[in-house]
């Protein structure tokens, strides 16, 4: 029952979709008012309509009622309800519906957050929000359609179809296959749905964008309906790989968290043309500048985000977190195709008209510091894109397949990352227009010195590599201007208002939410800067086979193994075995580590999950893991230890990060106001129409 | 904004670039899909390629020859995809040295093919095991089974005597369904 | 002491650059010798096996990367240096084998395009900032020049052209 419910309430969700789409573009035709209400209001039908199908799908998983195919592929009877929840972005059909649902919920959200604001760009905005949504959920519908169910003929046949074919009875599994171990980590519980939130989130600038090109309305309306929107999106983004990364280092055991593999890199990518995007429309916005080239880039990151979702999806590269092989590649790539080819199409027209309203008029400006930045990020984007798909490219060429692997992205990407934390310091430095060449050096005093002297002591403290030494040093650099700016700011503020120095700092983030949360964001990208530095550097590692009592040294740190336990789970749905280990440092014990290795069995086979075990501090991570394809045994198990300095700042610089992105995008009281203001007018505008 | 309005017809040099790059890179994605996307072949030629045959086994036919699959035109061929670490493998590796002993002089011969990821002595461990005979070669690059579109080992295909692909077992064949092809190729 | 941070410093910088410098120093030591499962990691960790892709295969845990871990520790025994073993894996599984290729011409390919991509990045940046100081100076000069309100293109033209001759 609940299988038809979900069958038919996607099908209806995809109608309204396409009617949504069609009553908005009627409304330009027409130039009638009530064909636009009637699209929004499809828009609603559509995202009610899929809330609908998602609830079906949640209950039958958990349910667990293995006569669907997707039910029996993600789950099975031993997993827990946080398991069962989890399934429903686990496997590609579900994903793909809880995708749709993620961009009707945003669509909807712009749609009528705007309304009365820029009711001249709704007619677009619908159409290309809902159009995506319309062809990810067409994907449901006829290709991935997550209420497939295993039927029976009468020669005892399995068949897998969403609808009873003639002449069979419906089938159900005894039991499921269960969800891959590696998935089952809370990261895992939350990172898929914030880096699909961060995905659809960049799809509603790129709307506001196509709508301003449509119109013709080429002011920085489109970009300030939806800066809020960019923020969000990219804040969403961020999570998402930072949640990734953690679950990497907690669940792959492999020491890292960071493996440049075409699927984090396909993640990352959006992610380098979002940040550029963040900057360069504060020129457009300030200045009147770069017009053309925020359209170009976001019109990139739509193609970037569906060119991302697509490899992920169709197997065309080769990855660790691939999904299966599914036909959706081809309509995937027509989609691709075509909406790209659009935009741009519309970008060719209005080309002339997004000329340059100003000059650039010195090259110490922070305009033109903010164009060099983007030019750094394009070289990033182009960088990562071609070490992501040059394995293809070299197939088609040579016929020879080749691995990207991170010696290419750490050579090409590490310098470049270089040059941009030299830019976050040096450009909050400067003023808008010009800056004079005493004021720059006066500003770059402190900063300066700050990074020289941090060098110096790293170098004291022992370090000689120079690469982290460098790295450290420009990164510093652009840490202490960030504080520089802070400082400066409530210098100020005591100095004209009279306030303490912490209420002072306080204000302004008060008063310019965008300037000084965005400057909180610099701050946690230094911070977790220092982490990768840091632990990509500086990681060792050994691998050995103790027996229990014995020990191993590494590094200052001792570890002594000093036995195993082993037993079933108390639910049942496990073998756990677990070695008990103490780690010494200069003779004290610091900590008790229990990496262990389980086992989950169900019907179909034993499936095999190692868990590291860490001790971390604020200077690096002592991380421990079983040798999992060694024998394990009190006489003899092999252990593998990384130390990895620094890798917490990561996780901390991310917190950091956040906060920043939360303050920046916090409401303003004032420009609410002022909005509300705008509004009015605009309300006694359309009714003197009506 | 008005200042030249007689660059108005000049067309966009870096934006028909960029509309040309992104052509240019969704058709090398529709390419490599395509690729993706295309099944092992089921019927019609077997692709040709060579291979060459380890020599340090004992009593290996063509040991250290390169050998090609269309020299065996004429013959029934029975190309099996196999790796040491694979447990399916080892059965079907004694029902294939025993197949190919008794019906060589009929005009059959098995190619076994070492999947890739392998070639170490766990392989030369694993047909001196079985003592195998028929010419067994190292998949170099994974070019073969990239040729085949094979997806895992064991795959096996049967090719007749005019080089077509009669049948293909993407698992383990039974050794009296071989038996049965083979009779249907007139091989008894 | 100063001579062993230099040493250190060197070696540091060169491993950087080659990243294999240590492997090399590592075989040189040769003979019957223990190898260790750090040595083995030490090899693998800079090959990539064709069965898990994207997996370095110090980390990967199946069967087939088993045995070729196994078949690394065997060929240190036999006192086979870092480099001739690498070059044996990339032998038998091609150019995949490694995190980036070693074949000139792919190895061209792969890196010559981002490089290529930086340098005209620079030059046009570097281009572009020019010309837009460029202009900014130019009208900047000519503004008082041109009085407000002439339309008149040839009178412009005119006192340009008398401009520019004197």
């Amino acid at each position: 029952m609940l299988a038809e419910i979900g069958i038919v309430t996607e099908t209806l969700a995809l109608l309204a979709a396409v009617y949504a789409v069609v009553a908005a573009l009627w409304s330009v035709q027409k130039r009638e008012r009530r064909w636009l209400h009637s699209a929004r209001n499809a828009v609603a039908v559509s995202w009610l309509m899929i809330t609908a199908a998602l609830l079906a799908l949640l209950i039958e998983l958990i349910n667990a009622d293995f006569s669907l195919l997707y039910v029996y592929n993600t789950t099975d009877r031993a997993s827990d309800l946080a398991l069962r929840i989890t399934a429903l972005w686990g496997g590609q059909a579900g994903s793909l519906l809880f995708w749709s649902w993620i961009m009707g919920a945003f669509a909807l959200a712009a749609v009528l957050s705007n309304w009365d604001t820029d009711r001249r760009f709704m007619p677009y905005v619908i159409a290309v929000t809902i159009g995506t949504l319309a062809f990810f959920l067409s994907l449901t519908v006829f290709f991935e359609n997550p209420f497939d169910r295993f039927w029976q003929d009468p020669s005892g046949n399995v068949i897998v179809s969403a609808l009873q074919p003639p002449n069979t009875w419906p089938l159900a599994q005894r039991d499921g296959l269960g969800m891959n171990p590696l998935l089952r980590h809370p990261g895992m519980l939350i990172h898929p749905p914030t880096l699909y939130l961060g995905y659809v989130g960049l799809v509603i600038p790129f709307a506001f964008a196509v709508a301003a090109l449509a119109t013709g309305d080429l002011s920085p309306r489109w970009i300030r309906a939806t800066k809020t929107w960019a923020l969000i999106a990219w804040l969403f983004l961020s999570l998402g790989l930072l949640l990734g990364m953690r679950w990497a280092y907690d669940v792959l055991g492999w020491g890292g968290y960071w493996g440049w593999d075409p699927v984090e890199n396909s993640a990352l990518l959006p992610w380098l043309t979002g940040t550029a995007f963040l900057h360069s429309v504060l020129i457009q916005e300030k200045r009147g500048m770069l017009k053309k080239w925020n359209m170009v880039l976001i019109i990139i990151t739509y193609l970037l985000v569906v060119l991302g979702t697509f490899s992920t999806r169709s197997g065309i590269v080769s990855s660790v977190h691939s999904f299966a092989e599914s036909p959706i590649g081809g309509p995937m790539l027509v989609f691709l195709a075509v909406s790209v080819g659009i935009a741009l199409w519309l970008l060719f027209r209005r080309w002339d008209s997004l000329r340059s309203e100003a000059e650039l008029d010195s090259v110490f400006s922070r305009e033109a510091f903010f164009i060099i930045n983007n030019m750094l990020f394009a070289g990033l984007t182009i960088a990562t894109f071609w070490g992501t798909y040059a394995p293809i490219f070299s197939e088609l060429l040579t016929g020879e397949k080749i691995t990207m692997g991170p010696p290419y992205f750490e050579s090409v990407n590490g310098p470049l990352f270089g040059v941009l934390f030299l830019l976050m310091g040096l450009a909050p430095l400067l003023a808008w227009r010009r800056t004079s060449t005493r004021h720059l050096i006066r500003a770059l005093a402190i900063p300066t010195v700050l990074a020289l002297a941090l060098v110096v002591v790293i170098f004291i403290s022992g370090t000689r590599h120079p690469v982290a030494l460098l790295g450290f040093g420009v990164v510093g650099f652009a840490g202490f201007s960030t504080l520089a700016e802070y400082w400066k700011g409530a210098v100020a503020r005591h100095r004209s208002r009279g306030e303490p120095y912490l209420l002072g700092l306080l204000n302004l983030f008060k008063r310019n939410r965008h300037r000084y949360g965005g400057y909180l964001i610099h701050l946690g990208i230094v911070i977790i800067a220092f982490g990768i530095i840091g632990s990509s550097i500086f990681q060792e590692e050994t691998q050995q086979r103790l027996a229990a009592g014995e020990s191993l040294v590494i590094d200052g740190y001792e570890m002594v193994f000093e036995g195993l336990d082993q037993g079933m789970a108390p639910d049942g749905s496990k073998y756990v075995v677990q070695a008990r280990v103490s780690v010494y440092q200069n003779g004290q014990l610091v900590a008790r580590l229990n990496p262990r290795r389980d086992i989950f069995i169900n019907p179909h086979g034993a499936q095999d999950l190692t868990s590291p075990s860490v001790y971390s501090t604020v200077g690096g991570d002592f991380y421990v893991i079983l040798v999992s394809w060694e024998e394990i045994g009190d006489e003899g198990t092999t252990f593998k230890v990384y130390l990895n300095p620094l890798v917490g700042w990561i996780w901390w610089g991310g917190v950091i990060l956040v906060i920043g992105t939360l303050i920046a995008v916090w409401p303003d009281r004032r420009e609410s106001r002022i909005r509300s203001r705008a509004l009015a007018t605009g309300l006694a505008g359309s009714s003197e129409v009506a | 904004m008005s200042e030249e309005p007689a660059k108005k017809s000049r067309i966009p040099i870096g934006l028909v670039l960029l509309a040309v790059l992104i052509v240019a890179v969704l058709a090398v994605m529709a390419w490599r899909l395509s690729i993706v996307s295309q099944g092992r072949p089921t019927s019609g030629p077997a692709p040709d390629f060579s291979m060459t045959v380890f020599d340090d086994i004992e009593g290996m036919e063509y040991a250290g020859e390169t050998i090609t699959l269309s020299q065996f035109r004429g013959q029934i061929v029975i190309l099996n995809f196999w790796a040491s670490w694979c447990d399916p493998c080892r059965d079907e590796a004694e029902a294939l040295e025993n197949i190919w002993r008794l019906y060589r002089d009929q005009g059959l011969i098995v190619i076994g093919v070492d999947h890739a990821a392998d070639g170490g002595p766990a392989a030369r461990e694993y047909m001196l095991e079985f003592g195998i005979s028929y010419p067994n070669g190292l998949d170099m690059g994974s070019k073969i089974g990239d040729l085949y579109h094979i997806t895992g080992v064991p795959e096996t295909f049967v090719i007749d005597r005019d080089g077509n692909i009669v049948e293909v077992f993407v698992r383990p064949f039974r050794e009296s369904e071989m038996l049965d092809i083979l009779e249907r190729l007139g091989v008894e | 002491m100063r001579k062993t941070y230099l040493a250190a410093a060197l070696i540091a910088l060169i491993s950087t650059i080659t990243g294999i410098a240590v492997g090399i120093a590592g075989a040189q030591d040769g003979g019957d010798r223990t190898v260790t499962d750090d040595d083995v990691n030490r090899v693998a960790r800079q090959l990539y096996c064709p069965i898990c892709e994207n997996v370095p295969l110090d980390v990967c845990g199946t069967r087939a990367c088993i045995d070729a871990r196994n078949e690394i520790r065997q060929m240190l025994e036999d006192g086979m240096s870092d480099e001739e073993i690498i070059a044996v894996f990339v032998e038998r599984w091609g150019e995949r084998a490694v995190a980036t290729p070693r074949d000139p011409t792919l190895s061209f390919l792969v890196w010559a395009l981002p490089l290529t991509a930086i340098v005209i990045a620079v030059a046009l940046l570097v281009w572009q900032l020019y010309s837009w100081s460029e202009r900014r100076t130019r009208p900047a000069q000519q503004a008082p020049a041109i009085q407000p309100g002439t339309d008149d293109k040839y009178r412009q033209r005119l006192e340009r052209e008398i401009r520019e001759r004197s």
